[in-house]
């Protein structure tokens, strides 16, 4: 059986697509129109097949849905196991999954299952005469590697964010094909004993277009309401330096760099942060990067587009206020 | 019981990178290397195991140069009781699933082993495949991105703490198991001096590609499916601007720029 079809792993989550599902299918989308080749989405859950619908708005061709109570919440194995028959029965040309918790989780797994090349954290894909040219920012964006593969599933993660949902096209036709799902496929060694939810953050870090993250320059955590309100502001998400998460200011969650999140937004403003490299391969591949530092010569300050040298505790709080003023159409 | 840590040796993050100029690939010789710090972290989550259960045996996994024996013993002084060092110059471009195939090949090897863990991923090529395709080539249940893990040694299982997008799951496997892990709560440890002098006297074992029972065309690059087309300088950033001033006159400054580039 030859391989074909550019073949998406679809993520959902309260009863929706998550919005990296979208990019996915923005990415598989020019891919398959190069090709000539249907774009096809595996959908994995319990009652899931309303949202095939809302696949084929933002451009797949086809729906493989695969339905049981067991792959209601996300699990290594049977989410494994079910996409791995699908794939065997229906061997790729090209497939792709978000660099998301699943991703990182099972893409490996996959690649080596079926034989493919796998490239994790792209940024961009292109075909070369029928080769996918997968881009990958390494040393935290400093250079750009491109990797290829002559083994098929051609597999890459896409970064979230890097490439932008298509336009919905409501009523859009796609055809859905039930994949059977057996007891043996959602067989689990391992057993998930409590989900404990974050409190509802308005955006996740790796979800935004832009992070107000702090350092150990904003004093203290009892300084925090400044980068919270930036945030909320600017209608960012907001992140923190090692250095506060380590003195216990602020949660791992929020951390970026080397040990902690790599976040790529549009704009990155750093507040109080020096600029230290395990910091920088964290969120260096920002578009815009705004650093505010009292030290002009911070390693920060040779990476920002825009070096403010200042006081945080007194240019952020002008800052909310004129960011506000703009926001409500004022004159500045 | 018998726990298997897989550590690599990276380059040190805070050195300079130089590059070929014409393969464009990592000048590595007289670059400083360390032990890769999501490894350091899963090193210290088992050692912190090894404080409660003595009678737990570490055994260091790496897959490298010669000088990969630094970090092998930085890893013995810091309690692990023996290490295994697969080296070949066959193994060099070696893919993530080379390396799984070669690492569980060794871990098949070392026998007996309940439990593998790793650091959730490396700072050099930062995949986070390669602990995942180690547990697919043992045909072993997974529990990845944990940011703690508890070993139960009488029942035989490991509950970990994974980070997902939104929420922390809390999840368990009995052994044998493969479990990644990223930073977390404690810092890793320094090496004593105790530790240092015994580390001399602990044993590391060398394997080549044929002690594995792998062949030259099976690792390396020869045996990997991912080749680099080419390397390249990121979109260059836009012109860099530095404000000085009065906070009304800087923000004044900043908000008129992120106007013009249109970002609000």
């Amino acid at each position: 059986m030859s391989h074909t079809g550019v073949w998406i792993v679809a993520e959902t989550g309260d009863n929706d697509l998550k919005p990296t599902t979208l990019e996915l299918l923005a990415a598989g989308r020019s891919l398959a129109d190069t090709l000539g080749q249907p774009l096809v989405a595996i959908l994995l859950g319990h009652e899931v097949t309303p949202l095939a619908s809302k696949l084929f708005a933002y451009g797949a061709d086809k729906v493989v849905v695969a339905e049981h109570a067991a792959l209601q919440q996300v699990r290594s194995e049977p989410y494994l196991e079910t996409i791995a028959a699908i794939l065997q029965q229906n061997p790729a040309e090209i497939l792709l999954l978000g660099h998301t918790a699943l991703g990182k989780d099972i893409a490996g797994r996959l690649a080596v299952r079926l034989g493919g090349g796998l490239t994790t954290d792209c940024t961009q894909l292109s075909l070369d005469g029928g080769e996918l040219q997968k881009v990958h920012p390494v040393f935290g964006g400093s250079l750009m590697t491109c990797t290829a593969s002559s083994a098929r599933p051609q597999m890459a993660t896409v970064r979230p964010k890097a490439f932008a949902r298509l336009a919905e096209q409501p009523g859009r036709a796609g055809e859905v094909v039930n994949f059977p799902v057996t007891d043996a496929m959602v067989q689990s060694r391992t057993a998930v004993l409590d989900v404990v939810r974050e409190a509802a953050k308005k955006i996740a870090l790796t979800d935004a277009e832009i992070i107000v993250s702090g350092g150990r320059g904003m004093g203290g955590p009892e300084n925090w309401h400044l980068i919270e309100n930036l945030a909320n502001a600017l209608g960012a998400a907001h992140g923190a330096s090692r250095a506060v998460v380590d003195a216990g200011w602020r949660p791992h969650s929020e951390q970026v760099g080397q040990t902690g999140k790599t976040v790529s937004p549009k704009v990155y403003v750093a507040c109080g942060i020096s600029g230290a490299i395990q910091h920088l391969v964290g969120m260096r591949s920002s578009k815009y990067i705004i650093a505010i530092n009292t030290d002009p010569e911070a390693p920060i300050m040779k990476v920002a587009n825009v070096a403010i040298v200042g006081d945080v505790m007194q240019v952020i709080p002008q800052l909310i206020e004129e960011v506000k003023k703009v926001k409500a159409g004022a004159p500045v | 019981m018998r726990v298997v840590v897989c550590v690599k040796h990276v380059p040190d993050t805070n050195e300079p990178k130089r590059y070929h100029p014409e393969t464009k690939t990592l000048i590595r010789d007289g670059v400083q290397s360390i032990i890769n710090p999501m490894d350091d972290y899963a090193l210290e989550q088992v050692l912190q195991w090894k404080d409660a259960q003595p009678d737990l045996e570490v055994v260091v996994l790496t897959m490298g140069p010669e000088a990969a024996k630094d970090t092998i013993k930085k890893a013995l002084a810091k309690g692990a009781d023996r290490a295994v060092l697969v080296t070949d110059p066959a193994l060099a471009g070696s893919d993530f699933q080379v390396v799984a195939r070669v690492l569980a090949a060794a871990i098949q090897k070392i026998g007996d082993v309940d439990l593998v863990v790793a650091g959730v991923r490396s700072s050099d090529s930062d995949t986070y495949q390669t602990g995942p395709a180690i547990a697919e080539y043992l045909g072993w249940p997974q529990l990845t991105q944990g940011k703690s893990a508890q070993l139960n040694v009488g029942e035989r299982y490991v509950q970990v703490e994974r980070e997902v997008e939104g929420a922390v799951e809390i999840v368990r496997g009995t052994l044998p198991v493969l479990v990644t892990i990223g930073k977390i709560g404690t810092e890793p440890r320094l090496p004593s001096f105790k530790g240092i002098m015994a580390a001399n006297k602990k044993e590391i074992q060398t394997l080549s590609v044929a002690d594995l029972g792998l062949s030259p065309s099976e690792v390396g690059a020869a045996g990997s499916k991912t080749r680099l087309v080419r390397v390249f300088d990121p979109e260059a950033r836009p012109a860099s601007v530095t404000f000085t001033g009065a906070a009304g006159e800087v923000t004044n400054k900043l908000v008129g720029y992120l106007q013009s580039e249109k970002l609000i």
